[in-house]
């Protein structure tokens, strides 16, 4: 009953964005230590492209027309893809090179990623904090 | 998966880009080395890095569990290796190092090693360790945001 509230699925949704900035800072932090080895590929993650396909498709299931189910093998037109289904996905780069040693780590692009992903992680943990704020105003 | 893997690899990468720059520097202070306890002009010396999970990557995309990449946990040094390209000669029949007889009488073998690579080397290793040091500073930023929450 808690968890179907609104407030709750975005405490819910900001958790597993703030899991996944972790996951990519730590894949981020191992592409950088690997930047002189030669022959490694950089490993990236994916999960917010597939978060929305998952939000999405709850946004379909409204449009979507009911069937009518009388045996239990009928399955309805459009199942929803679950959001609590949806985990992050570490891809490695095999197709590409950018230097002889076989190495296609970017530095520039990794730091800016990092850059990028600190400031996600910062804005989610206060929207996250607020949220809360807002939680315990209405307790009181 | 620790709450400071990532801390943890970025020291990884900084351990190994200071044990690159140690070697550099002790091929350049031996660039003029003629006689070693081995025998023979210094030999230059590298570094061999590699991932410390050495799981063999896949490229099928529809893979089990099992097999599917994992994240890395930073980098490691294998060994350091010595460089086999030839030596040096340099003509100097007065050094007290120099080939006595044969053709190449009065040559004196020199170390392998090439200043102008050292110094490429020596930028490359302080500049990946610059990057190790600024991920180190993210992960800062990244866990004091989460001690904010909730206040």
């Amino acid at each position: 009953m808690f968890l179907a509230s609104r407030m709750m699925k975005t405490d819910y949704l900001l958790e597993r964005a703030m899991d996944v900035a972790v996951i990519r800072h730590q894949v981020i932090a191992d592409n950088i230590a690997n930047a002189d080895t030669p022959g490694f590929k950089r490993s990236r993650v994916t999960f917010e492209s597939q978060l929305k396909r998952a939000l999405e498709s709850e946004e379909e299931m409204k449009k979507c027309p009911r069937a009518y189910l009388t045996n239990k093998k009928h399955i309805q037109f459009c199942k929803p893809l679950d959001y609590r289904k949806v985990h992050p996905k570490i891809d490695v780069d095999f197709d590409t090179n950018y230097r002889n040693d076989k190495n296609n780590v970017d530095i520039e692009k990794e730091i800016s990623d990092a850059v990028i992903n600190t400031l996600r992680y910062r804005a989610l943990s206060r929207r996250l904090s607020q949220n809360f704020k807002m939680l315990e105003t209405v307790m009181q | 998966m620790g709450m400071f893997t990532a801390i943890n690899t970025s020291a990884s990468g900084l351990t190994a880009q200071r044990l690159r720059m140690d070697v550099i520097a002790n091929n350049i202070a031996n660039a003029n080395t003629t006689r070693t306890p081995e025998g023979g002009p210094y030999r230059r010396k590298r570094v061999i890095l590699m991932p410390t999970d050495s799981k063999v990557k896949y490229k099928l995309k529809f893979l089990p569990r099992k097999f599917r990449p994992v994240i890395g946990r930073g980098v490691r040094v294998l060994r350091i290796e010595e460089d086999n390209a030839p030596f040096r000669l340099v003509y100097d029949p007065t050094h007290p190092d120099a080939i006595k007889s044969g053709p190449k009488k009065g040559y004196v073998q020199m170390p392998n090693v090439n200043i102008v690579t050292e110094m490429v080397d020596m930028i490359s290793a302080s500049r990946s360790y610059e990057a190790n040091v600024a991920m180190v500073d993210h992960s800062k930023t990244i866990f004091n945001a989460a001690l904010e929450i909730g206040r």
